[in-house]
């Protein structure tokens, strides 16, 4: 009975997902919700993609973590999403046919605790949890691309993750039971760090050895292939938000305040305080490809980077 | 009331209604009777006349609406296994427990402990050494009644209460069941009250036979002239048979 | 067994089905993938992987999970014979809990048990302990009163009238009831573990299932899932179909007889 249901399901996706992309373009985009999507908020609600694609009809889909958004781009439903490079990098490793169209946002990562005896990775105990969105997350692969370099190995913490939402992920980090560390991001980082007791014990840099890009937007080769324009489009829409928001981050603020049904101040705060930084380039790729290959998290990587980032010439 | 020590079981002013749609239906209205130890009473009466309730009130199963039981001048309220009732219905038997284990059920105290029983006897009395490992559910009525019967001896009471006990069951083996379970009586001593509608049963068997009519009053008690030597060839038990049915059926 | 033929004749048509669909369909691996696919991921799982290990834990966080509900629900059944107005109280818990899921329950079972075993075990508590509830009353309302008439005449203790004649008496009802909880609970610890990450180091099947599903490893997720089915299927016709040959059906007491 369970097995002939999947089938079905399975079944149904498919066929439903098929047959779509008629003669109008039609451009399907999935985003999540955080601060480090900004331009991508007030792209959407300034109606910039529309402007520059008079023709075609823009969709958005909100979805909870990058693992449904993959699923969704797989079943044909969404063109375009948002993430961290290393979600991509582990799609594009398992088979899917996207690419990398733009950076989006960096953004000052860091692993929080609220233990005065843990001062370094190596103070954490086997019963100690630590705080993260899911394994395979970007903070995930820092993690543990700070444990290969501290202790040697990096998978250490593998099996002492909580898989959690940055808001549960604080709220778990702030009652100092279940948790010991929250690896986040902003606007968490400073609301925790705001907190009595709470410290961070490395930040993004920090793991990475550099700068990196947080969030990327990718494109499906379809997409790509036969609307080259709509992508250009979509990243020209997004360098315009990333203007408005460098240039007048008062109007920024209250363009995203109904979003994120924050105050205004508090918003105008995020973008300003340099723990969020909007920009188009990429960086960072080649070292998590790097390091996720060499920890098993990837089976291949690209001979040359424009297999995996659109409009790179290696 | 008197108070003969031979008087093991006396039933003083009992009253018994259920409530029913209109008002309330009365079974038992005012009804006394002894039993001297070691009797064996056929209680007779049509269908529907209050037998079963008056099994269930002296063995304490249900309560009276007034009226008292009492044992050897003892008031009783509550069941205890001196006097044991054998239901006329099929469900007494436990479904889980084989035949076997259904009697030995008996013997066992509240305790938990074990009395002595002769098993093997009663297997043989019942009829029903074959099946000591059956389940109830694989019997037939009758075999399913000897059981009970079987269950209701070993327990060893002082009173056995049986409700109907060999309705439904094949002329030929009730006839030897009746013939055994005589002899039972007997040798275990045993004072029994018996229930049935029966007349033939009642002649055959009861040393003495007590009639109530549909609407549970007691309208004939007396010694059974044919206690023990009952056959229904003889001129005596027509005329007997003939009498009682005109009873029962209230002519 | 007719039965366990019919059941292995409808699996093997079923994975017939699934084969074709992907000749036919000629669908991507990372949407369906074949059955060879996935019998690999299932091997390595066992071999490279902990999966023995994870059904373990999600098999003893079950059996925890419904014995604390068994126990809880003969203490729950106690209180609702012994008093009228315990019965009411029992009956209005069962009316306010049964109809909600236990992932309904979850955030508040993090805020007060936290994200380990012991929220787990909980949820499962609560899937198990209702449905058992409600089978052992109405198991106990079905018990014929001649049953309890026979136990008062040989003076049984409350005790030996519980563990002699009512319990025996409502097995019908209390297996039923353990077969509705124990898939509710299967059911509720998948997705439990799904949301709460690993517990005991390597968590169970659900979260092989989750951690199979961020690193698209989409063999790996149906292998997963093959487990979860294969054990629902062993508990439902191998565990509770000898239990019940065993005793019901032995008894003649089927419910459905």
């Amino acid at each position: 009975m369970r097995i002939s249901l999947t089938v079905l399901l399975v079944l149904l996706l498919t066929v439903s997902c098929t047959g779509k992309h008629g003669d109008t373009v039609q451009l399907t985009i999935a985003e999540q919700y955080g601060l480090a999507y900004a331009p991508l908020q007030i792209a959407k609600e300034e109606g910039y993609i529309s402007e520059l694609l008079p023709e075609t009809t823009v969709e958005w889909v909100k979805l909870g973590n990058t693992a449904a958004i993959r699923e969704a781009i797989l079943g044909g439903k969404v063109d375009m999403g948002f993430m961290g490079i290393p979600p991509f990098l582990i799609g594009w490793d398992k088979g899917m046919k996207w690419k990398i169209f733009t950076g989006l946002s960096k953004a000052e990562l860091g692993l929080i605790t609220w233990r005065d005896d843990i001062l370094d990775l190596k103070d954490f105990g086997p019963e100690d949890k630590i705080a993260l969105p899911q394994p395979g997350s970007i903070q995930h692969i820092l993690l543990s691309m700070a444990a290969g370099k501290e202790l040697g190995k990096s998978d250490a913490f593998d099996n002492r993750l909580v898989t959690m939402k940055h808001p549960d992920g604080m709220s778990a980090l702030l009652s100092k039971r279940d948790v010991t560390a929250h690896f986040t991001s902003p606007p968490y980082v400073r609301m925790e760090m705001k907190e009595p007791g709470m410290h961070m014990i490395l930040n993004g840099e920090e793991a990475m050895g550099g700068d990196f890009t947080f969030i990327v937007g990718a494109v499906t080769d379809t997409l790509h292939e036969k609307h080259p324009e709509v992508v250009e489009a979509v990243k020209d829409a997004l360098a315009k938000a990333m203007v408005l928001i460098k240039q007048n981050p008062g109007k920024a603020s209250a363009i995203l305040k109904d979003e994120f049904s924050l105050d205004e101040k508090e918003i105008y705060t995020y973008l300003t305080d340099g723990s969020l930084r909007y920009s188009e380039d990429i960086e960072g790729v080649p070292d998590f490809l790097a390091f996720m290959k060499n920890s098993g998290y990837l089976k291949k990587t690209p001979k040359n980077l424009n297999e995996i980032i659109i409009g790179v010439d290696e | 009331m008197n108070h003969n020590p031979d008087c093991i079981l006396s039933i003083r002013g009992i009253s018994k209604s259920y409530p029913s749609i209109s008002s309330s239906h009365t079974v038992l209205s005012n009804l006394s009777i002894n039993f001297k130890k070691g009797e064996f009473t056929v209680l007779l009466g049509p269908s529907g006349c209050g037998k079963s309730t008056l099994l269930k009130i002296i063995s304490s199963m249900i309560l009276p609406d007034s009226g008292e039981i009492y044992i050897s001048n003892i008031p009783v309220h509550t069941p205890d296994r001196k006097r044991i009732l054998m239901l006329q219905d099929d469900n007494q038997l436990f479904p889980w427990l084989t035949v076997k284990k259904n009697i030995l059920f008996a013997v066992h105290t509240s305790q938990g402990e074990r009395r002595s029983c002769n098993l093997e006897n009663l297997l043989t009395l019942t009829g029903l050494e074959k099946y000591a490992d059956y389940y109830p559910h694989q019997l037939s009525g009758g075999m399913k009644k000897r059981t009970a019967l079987a269950r209701a001896l070993a327990g060893n009471p002082e009173i056995l209460l049986l409700d109907e006990p060999f309705a439904s069951l094949d002329e030929g083996i009730r006839r030897t069941l009746q013939q055994s379970f005589i002899n039972i009586w007997k040798e275990y001593q045993l004072t029994v009250l018996l229930v049935t509608h029966d007349i033939r049963e009642a002649l055959i068997s009861g040393q003495r036979i007590v009639v109530m009519n549909a609407h549970g009053t007691i309208i004939c008690d007396e010694r059974n002239p044919l206690s023990g030597t009952a056959h229904p060839q003889e001129e005596e038990f027509f005329t007997l048979y003939k009498k009682y049915y005109k009873l029962i059926s209230n002519f | 067994m007719k039965k366990t033929g019919e059941r292995t004749g409808w699996i093997f048509l079923l994975i017939l089905l699934w084969v074709a669909l992907i000749r036919i369909g000629g669908f991507s691996p990372l949407i369906l993938p074949s059955p060879r696919d996935v019998l690999k991921a299932l091997y390595e799982g066992f071999t490279q992987g902990n999966l023995g290990w994870q059904i373990l834990i999600s098999m003893g966080l079950v059996l925890t999970g419904l014995t604390a509900a068994s126990v809880s629900a003969l203490l729950f059944f106690l209180v609702s014979v012994s008093s009228r107005a315990g019965k009411s109280f029992i009956e209005t818990l069962t009316i306010i809990f049964h109809p909600l899921a236990g992932i309904a329950l979850l955030p508040v079972v993090i805020l007060w048990f936290g994200t380990g075993a012991l929220s787990i075990v909980f949820i499962i508590l609560h899937s198990a302990l209702w449905p058992m509830v409600t089978n052992l009353s109405a198991g106990y309302q079905s018990l014929p009163e001649t049953y309890l008439m026979v136990g008062r005449n040989y003076e049984l203790s409350k005790w030996r009238m519980s563990t002699k004649i009512i319990l025996p008496g409502s097995l019908p009802y209390i297996l039923a009831g353990l077969k509705i909880s124990w898939s509710r609970s299967w059911r509720a610890l998948i997705s439990a573990e799904m949301i709460f990450g690993a517990v005991f180091k390597t968590g169970g099947v659900g979260w092989y299932i989750f951690s199979r599903r961020v690193f698209m490893d989409t063999p790996g997720m149906f292998a997963g899932i093959t487990v979860v089915i294969i054990i629902g299927i062993l508990m439902e016709d191998l565990f509770f179909g000898i239990l019940e040959k065993k005793t019901v059906l032995k008894w003649g007491m089927s419910l459905e007889s």
